[in-house]
């Protein structure tokens, strides 16, 4: 998948995880940007992520991740290979 | 050498000096020095435990990086995993293992058990070499080099007793820089060690004799005042702890290194994870980041009750590190409880004041104050000495029975103390705030430091009286 | 970074001298003297007054010139014998009593303290009614330790430095008292003794800075307080420990003399109102008499203060009666129990002045 197909996805995701109908992702937007995003919910939005994208994470991939972007390169990667 | 020792002061200022005379590069070095004479001054055998437990961290993120398999990796982490887990569990629960051996029938063992000796700090600094092992594993960074560099980050004494427990990136990247003392960061550390000293001393040693006289015998004070001496023991805790914690971070900035704070208003959180957030803030980062979301992460398949579960384990964990008896079990399952329930009910609750406005200004107010009578509830088991002496306390609350003593000790001078500490924080939550201090003029300034250091000074003493026939 | 240590410097000043200034007076008003000078200032020829205010090791210091000097006479007990003076006596005179002996098993631990050899050859115990009974239960912990960590210099200032200003501020003493010394030559050490003119003397004796002062005592009297406690009886432990007491010292060769000390007026009026509650007091000479007699020891009861009119001579206040009131005492004493006589000075014998007080304390006592 390439990055202007995630990310729609991508925003669909987090507008269903964090309840936000209005939310739309920047690649530079981190934990501290989105209302909701926390440690508890963090791994909730992960699982969806995985549902939708039909991949699997493992926590050291999940571990390293600071910013949305990071998140949709980490997709990528996971789509393409 | 405790914080409040003299001895403690003499090692601090030897160390700026002697910073001040080694080149910037190897400052570290003597930062290394001072630290392992800080912690040999009280124990020669632990400090070598502090010391392998160091070489083993060391080696095991070099063996990870070095490693050219996952199957490698993995083995090396769980060794170095394993070996530090288990050391800190045999001498925190050295008492709890005293009793099995016994009760096993081997009174040998349980003899050599009972006799063990906590090493100071073992919870923090072991807690520090299993996140570093755990970034290098997990690629936050890479596995450090330079072993004088990295025993410092375990061993470093203004961290050592009582954390904050700083990551290991953050501080050695820190620890790195060629810096050279800096006039303004001693001041502000010196600042910061002053209030610490006020709160350890004077805030808390005002709440104590209130908590302890009232918790040694809850049955003959009225409701009201174990209900007040409760509430008393939180911020005594609040003030002992935060205070110790402003004393680390306020040694550590005038060596050069900044820690990551520990607390942040707690009691103006509206619900119990954003308490949680704002107290003992980096054990909180800690499990969340190295318990929690791994365990999360295994269970994400089980949606609601893999997130029962981890934090049921995660705050079980809270309360274990503390100590292992019931007492703090019964904590951690508590607080597990307040969260599950907190955690699930919090988008209903928010869509519901969502819908009543007007209710939801009252909510700004209520809020923190539910939350602070459920985290009390809680503190009391902190403090109890058992199950049901907890049981008892709690039991005098509730009986709202009004005849019995009332609460003992100053409780306007100590409520005036924490109004004090309060007002402190708030202004040092706002940058506007430390502005307005740096723009005071010497005098006004310094007789607030003064009017600190001598309430300090004057409850130092508190200890011992000795007994004297005539009073003069 | 010079700035900021000069700073620092000129900040530090204050606390510094705040805390320097405590310990001058600490200093000189003799607080931080050691307790062993205690010994030595009675090999000296100039009296002195020991009263300090910020400490108390009169357990110490009265048990260590006993070992030390072995005197043919020592009256010991509570703070109820500390009215003997040396010149009611014929021969080496020490006052033992301390105020840290709440206890009856204190006198016994320090009588077996005196070395082998070094025995007095008569001991005035002081049997203060408390001790007889069970509900009186207060001590001093450990009242022979020297407690030398907590008396270092630097530990007493540092713990002592606030409590100084306080007294000061509450008037209880002035820079005039340390700088200006008494023209009657005696040697005064700790703030009790320069201020209030209170402590103990060379003797052992003590002299207090309050006169005919009941209330306290009449109060606690009421409400079950401190050394009146109400009693149930007497206290079996301690008539055994009288026992032994009197067993050990008649083996060592020690002539044991007990008293029960006298009350004052108003006071002995009160507890006799109580029957109740303090009739242990009044069984006491019953019980005691035969002990003493069948264990080859004095006895005399002397609670009663119009008892050789010993009431005549004042007390400071309600358990402790005046020196001259003691001397009366001594003197009635030798006079009934001849084997007593001998140890008494012609000048115990000799008219007794009635002592009186301002409000500063005694005017005349030594």
């Amino acid at each position: 998948m390439q990055s202007a197909d995630i990310k729609p996805n991508l925003s669909a995701v987090f507008r269903q995880v964090f309840s936000q109908p209005s939310l739309d992702i920047q690649d530079d937007m981190t934990a501290a940007d989105v209302p909701g995003w926390d440690s508890l919910t963090h791994v909730t939005l992960v699982f969806a992520i995985e549902q939708r994208f039909g991949v699997k994470f493992s926590t050291r991939e999940v571990m390293v991740l600071k910013t949305v972007g990071d998140l949709v390169r980490l997709i990528e990667r996971k789509t393409q290979s | 050498m405790l914080f409040t020792s003299a001895k403690f002061f003499v090692l601090l200022a030897a160390t700026v000096l002697a910073c001040s005379i080694v080149r910037p590069a190897r400052r570290h070095v003597v930062l290394l020095a001072a630290s392992y004479a800080f912690y040999g001054v009280w124990s020669m055998p632990y400090l070598l435990l502090l010391a392998g437990a160091t070489l083993v961290a060391y080696g095991t993120a070099r063996l990870i990086d070095a490693a050219r398999t996952d199957a490698e990796r993995r083995y090396a982490l769980v060794a170095g995993v394993l070996i530090l887990l288990a050391t800190l569990a045999a001498f925190k629960y050295s008492g709890l293992l005293a009793s099995l051996a016994f009760a096993a029938g081997s009174e040998h063992a349980a003899s050599v058990f009972s006799r063990i000796v906590m090493p100071l700090g073992i919870s923090y600094y072991t807690f520090k070499l299993l996140s570093y092992v755990l970034d290098v594993y997990w690629g936050k960074m890479e596995a450090e080099r330079n072993l004088t560099v990295f025993a410092l980050y375990p061993a470093f004494f203004p961290q050592i007793l009582s954390g904050p427990i700083q990551r290991a990136d953050d501080f050695l990247s820190q620890i790195k820089r060629p810096i050279v003392n800096d006039p303004d960061a001693i001041t502000s550390g010196l600042r910061l060690m002053l209030f610490g000293y006020f709160k350890m001393r004077v805030v808390a040693g005002l709440l104590a004799p209130i908590v302890n006289q009232t918790f040694a015998e809850p049955h003959v004070y009225s409701s009201w005042a174990v209900l007040v001496a409760s509430y008393a023991f939180v911020f005594q805790l609040y003030a002992d702890f935060s205070g110790l914690t402003d004393i680390a971070i306020g040694t550590g900035r005038i060596l050069g290194v900044e820690s990551p704070p520990n607390f942040n208003m707690p009691f103006t959180a509206p619900n119990m994870q954003a308490l949680w957030r704002r107290w003992h803030m980096t054990l909180t980062r800690w499990l969340a980041d190295y318990v929690f979301l791994p365990l999360r992460m295994a269970l994400r398949s089980w949606g609601t009750f893999g997130i029962a579960v981890a934090i049921t384990v995660n705050f079980i964990a809270i309360g274990l590190w503390h100590a292992a008896s019931w007492t703090f079990l019964a904590f951690g399952l508590l607080h597990a409880v307040y969260m599950c329930v907190s955690v699930f009910t919090l988008p209903r609750r928010d869509a519901f004041f969502a819908r009543y406005p007007a209710l939801a200004i009252g909510r700004r107010v209520w809020a923190p104050l539910v939350t602070f009578q459920l985290w009390t509830i809680s503190e009391i088991l902190f403090r109890a000495d058992s199950l049901s002496h907890a049981g008892t306390v709690i039991v005098s609350i509730l009986a709202f029975r009004t005849s019995g003593l009332g609460a003992p000790g100053s409780l306007a001078l100590a409520v005036s103390a924490v109004a004090i500490m309060e007002v402190v924080h708030w202004i040092q939550a706002r940058e506007q705030g430390l502005r307005i201090l740096h723009a005071m003029p010497i005098v006004p300034r310094w007789c607030l430091y003064y009017a600190c250091l001598f309430a300090i000074m004057i409850f130092d003493q508190q200890d011992s009286t000795g007994f004297i026939y005539v009073k003069f | 970074m010079f700035r900021l240590i000069v700073r620092l410097a000129i900040f530090l000043i204050l606390p510094a001298l705040v805390i320097a200034l405590a310990g001058w007076v600490l200093h000189s008003s003799g607080e931080l003297e050691s307790d062993d000078a205690f010994v030595q200032m009675r090999r000296e020829s100039r009296p002195f007054l020991w009263g300090t205010a910020y400490s108390d090791t009169s357990g110490y210091q009265k048990l260590r010139t006993v070992q030390a000097e072995a005197p043919e006479i020592i009256t010991l007990g509570s703070s109820r014998v500390q009215q003997f003076r040396d010149e009611f006596f014929n021969g080496r005179f020490f006052n033992a009593g301390s105020g840290s002996y709440l206890q009856f098993d204190d006198l016994l631990a320090f009588v077996r303290r005196i070395p082998v050899g070094g025995e007095p050859r008569l001991l005035i115990v002081g049997l203060d009614h408390k001790f007889f009974n069970a509900r009186w239960t207060s001590r001093v912990d450990d009242p022979f330790n020297p407690h030398t960590p907590e008396r270092l210099w630097w530990t007493m200032v540092r713990v002592r430095w606030s409590d100084v200003y306080r007294d000061y501020f509450a008037g209880k003493f002035s820079i005039a008292d340390l700088t200006h010394t008494r023209p009657d030559g005696v040697r005064r050490v700790g703030l009790q003794a320069v201020a209030r003119n209170r402590g103990y003397h060379d003797d052992g004796s003590y002299t207090w800075d309050w006169w005919e002062s009941y209330d306290r005592d009449l109060r606690e009297i009421a409400n079950d307080e401190d050394v009146y406690v109400y009693g149930s009886g007497i206290s079996d432990e301690t008539m055994a420990e009288l026992e032994i007491l009197l067993t050990e010292c008649q083996r060592r060769g020690i002539h044991v003399a007990g008293f029960l000390p006298p009350f004052a007026p108003p006071v002995y009026q009160a507890l006799k109102q109580r029957r109740g509650q303090y009739g242990y007091m009044f069984e006491l000479p019953a019980r005691l008499a035969p002990v003493f007699e069948r264990l080859g020891g004095s006895f005399a009861d002397f609670t009663n203060p119009a008892r050789c009119d010993i009431q005549r001579d004042g007390f400071y206040d309600g358990q402790h009666a005046s020196s001259p009131g003691y001397r009366r005492l001594w003197r009635c004493w030798t006079e009934s129990d001849p084997r007593l006589l001998r140890f008494s000075s012609s000048a115990a014998h000799a008219a007794t002045r009635h002592e009186t007080a301002t409000r500063e304390g005694p005017s005349s006592g030594k």
